[in-house]
C-alpha cells in the first residue's frame, strides 16, 4: 500500500538559465533531496525530502536555487491549519510521539520585544564607550554577604569559589554526541578567546578537550553519562541538570547509531547503545536530596569550584529556586520555553514551561525579598536572540545569559529543526564523519567570537546610553525597563513600569 | 614561494574549487557563461578516499616542482618556470602531445578539453589569490609558504 | 673565463647551455649547430608539416633566449674534428675553436638502408624526415596528386603519414614487421593504431619491405619484397636512427652502440661530455645499457651534464623509455616494458577505441599502454620510476582508474609537501 498524505512542506526552485550542472548540490545534500539526470544532463530535486537548512542555496556556486514554503494549499481555517492537518497525517501513519528540535516555535507573546530601555537626556549624562571605559565583567558564584578586613586592609573574609566572566553571556549546555565534535571546539576554542565558557552538556568531556577546562563548565545530568573525578575537576564550575526549558519534565535519548567511539568513550557507555538520560535524577527527590548532590561534587573538587543548578522555566520556579540556593547551589540556571534541543516531543516542546523573562522576574524578585539574592548568581537562558535581549534579561535581574540557538546560527545552523535526523548538513548536529567535517573549527570559531564581540559592543553602546559604566549597576535594575502591549499582571511579575510612567 | 596545500580533514569534495577554476581561466570570467559557452577543463583533480572505515576527499593541483619533470618532457618549449618559479604551460605553444602528462607523478596535468593544449594550475598568478583558495567554503585549501606549510603537515 | 663549447642544439644540447648559464654568470659558452635553424621542438616537425602550428611557434626558446643568455650559437656549421689534447674542434670552414669543457650532443642521424637503385643525396624525391629543413623541403614538393610512399610504419614514419594527410593523393606505409611501431608496441595495440590511421584512406604494407626503387634522379616507384611494385613521386626514409657517433669514434672516446658515457656524463675522456640521443645508457629497468631517442631523456641529461660541466656533482637517473603520441586524434601513452613477451603479467582492459595495458612483474609496474586513456598517466609512470611494491598501495591499480589516492595517507602528504621533481 503505497497512500501516502505527507506532502511536502518546501519546493525547491531552480533557475535553469542559472544551473550549470556542477552538482555541488547533489553532492551536499544529506538528505538526497538533488539528483542528476545523466540521460537529459539536468538536476532534479525531490521536494519531498526537503528541510530548507540552505546548504544548497548557500554553496551553488551560481545562485541559482530558491527553496520557498510549498505552495499546495489545505482547505484550512483558523483551527485546523495545515500544520494541525499534517501531524495528523503524520501521526496516522506512523502511530509515533511528534518529534521537533530546536525552540518553542508557537506564536506566544515574546516579552524581550515589549520590554524597552531607556536612555539618559540632559542630567544623569550618557555614556560614549568608545572615550570611557565600560565593564562588562561579571563575577559567577556566591557572594559573602560583607567582607572583613584586618587593619592593613587585608582581607580576612574567606571568598566562595566565583568564576569570571569577561562578557556575561555564556555558551549553553549542547552533549557531544546532541552536536559535532567540531562544533564543540569550535565553542570551546571561543570561548577559550572570548573569556567565556561553554558548557560540556550532559555527555561527558572528551579527553582531547581538557585542554580548554579552564573555560568549559562540566555538567552533570541525570544520566550521569560521562562524569567522573578528573572530569568534575577539569572544568571551571559544574552544572547539576535537572531540567531543560525545551522539554521541562522529560529526560533525553541520544540514539545509538549517534554513539560512535568518540562518542562512547566519552560518554563512557558501549558502542551503538541508547543514551538514555532518565526524567529525574533517581538520587534527588527533594531539596535536601540536592543539596547532597551538591555537596559531594563540592568534596569532590575541594570547594574550589562553584556548582550551578539548571531547571527549566516552570510554573514555580521562583519557589524552587528558592530551595536551590538553600540547598548550596552558587548559580542558579533558568531554562525559558523557547530554549532550543535537538530533539523533544512536540507536544512538551510546545506547551510545557512558561516563558524566561517571567520566570526570571519572578525569580529575582522572590530571592531578594527572602534576602538570598547575594547567594547565588543567577543565569537565564531559553532564546536570548540578541544584545538587547542580554541587556534586558540583566536589567530584570541576571547575572549573565546562555545562549545556546544563537551560537549555533552562528556556526552556520539555518533553524531547519531537523536536528534529530542525525543528518545535519552544516555539520553541527551531526556524528557522520563527512557532515562534520563541514564545519571546520579553524573558520567557524571566529564566527563566534566575531558574534560575541559584536554584542559586546552593542552591550556597552545601550550601558552606555542609560548613563551606566559596569554591567554589575545595571543587574536588578528594573527602572531602566519600560513595557508596551502588556497588562497589568504581565507588568507586575516583570516588576517594570508601562511607558509613559 | 607560495603553494596551494589541500588539507584532507577539511576537504568536502564539493568541487567548488574546480568550479572557480574553470572560472578563473575563462575568457568572459563569470560562473555560468564560463560553464554553458565555454569549454575549459580545470587545473584541479579532486579524489576520494572511498574505503569502509573513511570517506574522504582532495583537491590536488600542479606543486610547482623545484625541478619539474614536465618542463624536461615539453618537446614544444611550452611549459616554463617563471621568474618567481611558477611553473606555467604557454597555451600558444603548447600543442597538446601529453609528455607532461606522461611524466607528473601528481597527474596533475590535465588534457585540455579542446584537445589541442593541456590546462594545469598557475596558481592564478594573473589575478591575485588562487579563485580556488578564494572560494573554498570549508578553507580546506591554503595559499601557504613552505615554511608555514612544514608547520601544518 | 671558462670556454664551454657544446656540439648540438637541440633538448640536450640546449639545456646543458641554459644549465651552465645558470650555474656560472661569466663563462663564455658557444654552441655549434650543423642545422639551418635555432632550436627547435623536433618532434614538432609534423606539426608544421600539416600546418598545425605557426612556423615560429615550432622554436624550443623564444628569439631572446640565447641573446638574454649571452649563449653564441655557429648555425649551418659541421664539427670536422674534435682534438682532444689540444682541447680544440675543427670546424668545417678550417677554424678552430678551443673549449676547456666540451659537450657532444650530436643526436641521431636517420639510417638508410641498402636498397638497390637507392642514391638517397642524388635523388631529389627522396626524403628523411628528422629535421626542420626536411620537413620544410617535404612540404615544398608536394602537391595534391602526391603518390607518398614511406619506408617505416615507426614512430617517424607513421607521423610523416598524418603530417602528409590530406595534402597528397596516396600515402602507403611500408614495413618489414607484421605491425605499426613495432619496436614500441605489441600486435593487440599497433592494430588499434592502424585501424585508426586506415580511416584516413592511408594504407599499409605490412611484412614486407622495398627491395628495389626504380627510376633515376626522380623515384618513380618502389618494388616489394612481396613482388609488388608501387608508383610513387615521393619517398620517405624512415626506418629508423642511428645515434651520431662518428665524431667522438674518431676523436678516440669510447662508443659502443652510442657514445658511453658515467652517471655524470662524461665520456671516456675528461671534459669531454655527452648527452641525449648519441649516448647509450643504463636503463631503469634493465639496467643495460642502451640508446634512447627520447626528448625528456636528452634534456634531462643536457642539465644533467651542465650541472656537472660547472663542478656541480649530480648524477643523472636512469632512463625508462617512454612515449606519448597522437594520431589522427588517437592518443597513445606507454612507458617501461610493454612487450607481451617479455616476463610479467599484463592486465588489459579496453573498450572500443580505448585501452588500458598495465604490465606487472613481481609486484613492480614494469611497463604501461595507454591509448585514448590519458589522464593521470604520470602516476603509473612514477609508479615504475619509483619501483613502488604495488601490495603497498591502497587499491589493486588494475581494478579501476588510477588516481593519487593510490597512495597511503602518509605517502600522500610526503609526495605533496616534499617532493621536488628530478632529472
Amino acid at each position: 500500500m503505497s497512500l501516502n498524505f505527507n506532502t511536502p512542506d518546501f519546493e525547491v526552485i531552480r533557475e535553469e538559465s542559472r544551473c550549470i550542472q556542477c552538482k555541488v548540490c547533489v553532492h551536499q545534500c544529506a538528505n538526497t533531496v538533488h539528483s542528476y539526470d545523466e540521460e537529459d544532463n539536468v538536476v532534479c530535486a525531490d521536494d519531498t525530502k526537503c528541510v530548507n537548512c540552505h546548504r544548497c542555496v548557500t554553496l551553488c556556486p551560481t545562485k541559482a536555487l530558491i527553496i520557498r514554503r510549498h505552495p499546495l494549499e489545505f482547505r484550512e481555517n483558523s483551527n485546523w491549519c495545515g500544520k494541525a492537518i499534517k501531524e495528523i497525517y503524520k501521526q496516522s501513519q506512523t502511530g509515533g510521539v511528534l518529534l521537533s528540535s530546536m525552540g518553542n516555535p508557537e506564536p506566544f507573546t515574546i516579552y524581550w520585544d515589549r520590554i524597552l530601555l531607556n536612555a539618559s537626556q540632559v542630567t544623569n549624562p550618557s555614556i560614549d564607550p568608545l572615550r570611557e571605559p565600560m565593564e562588562t565583567k561579571v563575577m559567577i558564584g556566591r557572594k559573602p554577604e560583607k567582607l572583613e578586613f584586618d587593619s592593613d586592609g587585608k582581607l580576612l573574609t574567606k571568598m566562595p569559589p566565583n568564576i569570571e566572566l569577561k562578557i556575561p553571556v555564556m555558551f549553553s549546555a549542547m552533549s557531544y554526541g546532541s552536536i559535532s565534535r567540531n562544533a564543540h571546539e569550535s565553542l570551546a576554542r571561543a570561548a577559550e578567546e572570548l573569556g567565556i565558557f561553554y558548557n560540556t552538556g550532559e555527555g561527558g568531556l572528551n579527553r582531547e578537550f581538557y585542554k580548554y577546562g579552564k573555560n568549559t563548565i562540566v555538567q552533570v545530568a541525570s544520566g550521569r553519562f560521562g562524569v567522573h573525578k578528573e572530569y568534575l575537576n577539569t572544568g571551571a564550575a559544574i552544572e547539576i541538570k535537572i531540567g531543560q526549558g525545551a522539554k521541562p519534565g522529560i529526560g533525553g535519548h541520544l540514539p545509538g547509531k549517534k554513539v560512535g567511539e568518540d562518542v562512547s568513550a566519552t560518554r563512557m557507555i558501549p558502542v551503538g547503545s541508547d543514551a538514555i538520560s532518565p526524567a529525574p535524577h533517581h538520587d534527588i527527590y527533594s531539596i535536601e536530596d540536592l543539596r547532597q548532590l551538591i555537596f559531594s561534587l563540592k568534596e569532590v573538587t575541594g570547594y574550589k569550584k562553584p556548582v550551578f543548578v539548571k531547571i527549566a522555566a516552570v510554573h514555580n520556579s521562583a519557589a524552587i529556586a528558592s530551595g536551590i540556593v538553600r540547598a548550596g547551589a552558587d548559580a542558579i540556571v533558568v531554562d525559558g520555553f523557547r530554549g532550543g534541543t535537538g530533539a523533544a516531543p512536540t507536544r512538551i516542546r510546545n506547551n510545557v514551561g512558561i516563558p524566561i523573562e517571567l520566570a526570571l522576574a519572578a525569580i529575582d524578585q522572590r530571592l531578594r525579598e527572602e534576602g538570598i539574592r547575594n547567594y547565588c548568581s543567577l543565569i537565564v537562558a531559553g532564546s536570548i536572540r540578541n544584545s538587547s535581549d542580554v541587556v534586558k534579561a540583566i536589567a530584570l535581574g541576571a547575572d549573565a545569559v546562555y545562549i545556546g540557538s544563537a551560537a549555533v546560527i552562528a556556526l552556520g545552523c539555518h533553524m531547519c529543526h531537523s536536528c534529530s535526523t542525525g543528518k545535519c548538513n552544516w555539520g553541527i548536529a551531526t556524528q557522520y564523519p563527512e557532515l562534520v567535517k563541514r564545519l571546520n573549527p579553524d573558520v567557524m570559531y571566529k564566527r563566534l567570537v566575531n558574534l560575541i564581540s559584536a554584542w559586546n559592543h552593542e552591550i556597552q553602546e545601550l550601558l552606555g546610553g542609560m548613563g551606566i559604566n559596569a554591567i554589575e549597576s545595571l543587574r536588578g535594575n528594573r527602572l531602566m525597563l519600560r513595557g508596551v502591549d502588556l497588562n497589568e499582571k504581565e507588568l507586575e511579575i516583570l516588576g517594570i513600569k508601562y511607558a509613559g510612567e | 614561494m607560495r603553494k596551494i596545500y589541500a588539507f584532507e580533514s577539511k576537504c568536502l569534495g564539493c568541487g567548488l574549487c574546480e568550479i572557480y577554476c574553470r572560472t578563473a581561466h575563462s575568457r568572459s570570467k563569470d560562473i555560468v557563461k564560463t560553464h554553458k559557452r565555454e569549454s575549459i577543463t580545470s587545473a584541479i583533480v579532486v579524489e576520494e578516499i572511498l574505503s569502509s572505515s573513511t570517506i574522504s576527499y582532495f583537491a590536488l593541483q600542479c606543486r610547482h616542482c623545484e625541478n619539474p619533470k614536465c618542463i624536461k618532457a615539453c618537446i614544444s618549449g611550452a611549459m616554463y618556470k617563471d621568474d618567481n618559479g611558477v611553473v606555467r604551460n604557454n597555451k600558444e605553444k603548447c600543442v597538446g602531445c601529453l609528455s607532461c602528462v606522461l611524466v607528473c607523478p601528481f597527474g596533475a596535468i590535465k588534457k585540455n578539453d579542446d584537445g589541442k593544449t593541456v590546462s594545469k594550475c598557475d596558481l592564478c598568478v594573473d589575478s591575485g589569490e588562487p579563485f580556488c583558495i578564494k572560494n573554498c567554503p570549508n578553507a580546506a585549501i591554503k595559499f601557504l609558504s613552505e615554511d608555514e606549510a612544514r608547520v601544518l603537515k | 673565463m671558462k670556454r664551454y663549447l657544446i656540439i648540438g642544439n637541440s633538448a640536450a644540447g640546449v639545456n646543458a647551455a641554459a644549465t651552465i648559464r645558470a650555474n656560472d654568470k661569466t663563462c663564455s659558452i658557444k654552441i655549434i649547430s650543423s642545422e639551418t635553424f635555432n632550436s627547435y621542438g623536433r618532434p614538432l616537425i609534423s606539426y608544421y608539416l600539416n600546418g598545425k602550428i605557426k612556423p615560429e611557434n615550432i622554436y624550443y626558446r623564444d628569439e631572446n633566449f640565447y641573446k638574454s643568455s649571452n649563449i653564441e650559437v655557429l648555425l649551418n656549421t659541421k664539427v670536422e674534428k674534435i682534438d682532444t689534447i689540444k682541447k680544440e674542434i675543427i670546424v668545417d670552414l678550417g677554424e678552430k675553436i678551443g673549449y676547456d669543457k666540451l659537450l657532444i650532443a650530436t643526436g641521431s642521424n636517420p639510417f638508410i638502408p641498402p636498397i638497390k637503385n637507392l642514391n638517397f643525396n642524388r635523388q631529389k624525391n627522396v626524403f628523411t624526415f628528422l629535421t626542420y629543413n626536411d620537413s620544410i623541403k617535404l612540404k615544398e614538393k608536394i602537391t595534391k596528386n602526391s603518390k607518398v610512399v614511406i619506408a617505416g610504419a615507426g614512430l617517424i614514419g607513421l607521423k610523416a603519414a598524418e603530417g602528409l594527410f590530406g595534402q597528397v593523393a596516396s600515402i602507403t606505409v611500408i614495413d618489414l614487421a607484421d605491425r605499426v611501431m613495432a619496436s614500441v608496441l605489441d600486435k593487440s595495440e599497433a592494430d588499434i593504431i592502424q585501424a585508426h590511421i586506415e580511416q584516413r584512406f592511408i594504407s599499409f604494407k605490412l611484412q614486407t619491405s622495398i627491395c628495389e626503387v626504380q627510376g633515376g634522379s626522380n623515384v618513380s616507384g618502389v618494388s616489394l619484397s612481396n613482388g609488388e611494385t608501387l608508383k610513387c613521386d615521393i619517398l620517405i626514409i624512415a626506418v629508423g636512427v642511428r645515434p651520431n657517433i662518428a665524431l667522438a669514434k674518431e676523436a678516440g672516446i669510447k662508443t659502443l652502440k652510442g657514445i658511453v658515457v658515467d652517471e655524470y656524463m662524461q665520456t671516456s675522456i675528461k671534459d669531454i661530455y655527452a648527452a641525449g640521443d648519441c649516448v647509450e645508457f643504463s636503463d631503469l629497468l634493465s639496467d643495460e645499457s642502451k640508446v634512447f631517442a627520447l626528448w625528456s631523456n636528452a634534456s634531462s641529461q643536457g642539465e644533467v651534464a651542465g650541472l656537472n660541466m660547472t663542478k656541480i656533482k649530480t648524477k643523472a637517473p636512469k632512463a625508462l623509455a617512454m612515449n606519448s603520441i597522437s594520431f589522427f586524434g588517437l592518443q597513445l601513452i606507454s612507458a617501461g616494458i610493454i612487450s607481451n613477451s617479455k616476463s610479467g603479467n599484463n592486465f588489459i582492459c579496453s573498450v572500443k577505441n580505448k585501452l588500458r595495458k598495465l604490465n606487472i612483474f613481481n609486484d613492480n609496474l614494469i611497463g604501461f599502454v595507454l591509448i585514448n586513456d590519458n589522464q593521470r598517466a604520470g602516476i603509473y609512470t612514477s609508479l615504475i620510476s619509483d619501483k613502488t611494491k604495488l601490495s603497498t598501495l591502497s587499491y589493486d591499480i588494475t581494478s579501476r582508474d588510477i588516481g593519487f589516492n593510490v597512495y597511503s595517507k602518509d605517502e600522500r602528504t610526503r609526495k605533496i609537501w616534499d617532493y621536488k621533481g628530478g632529472y
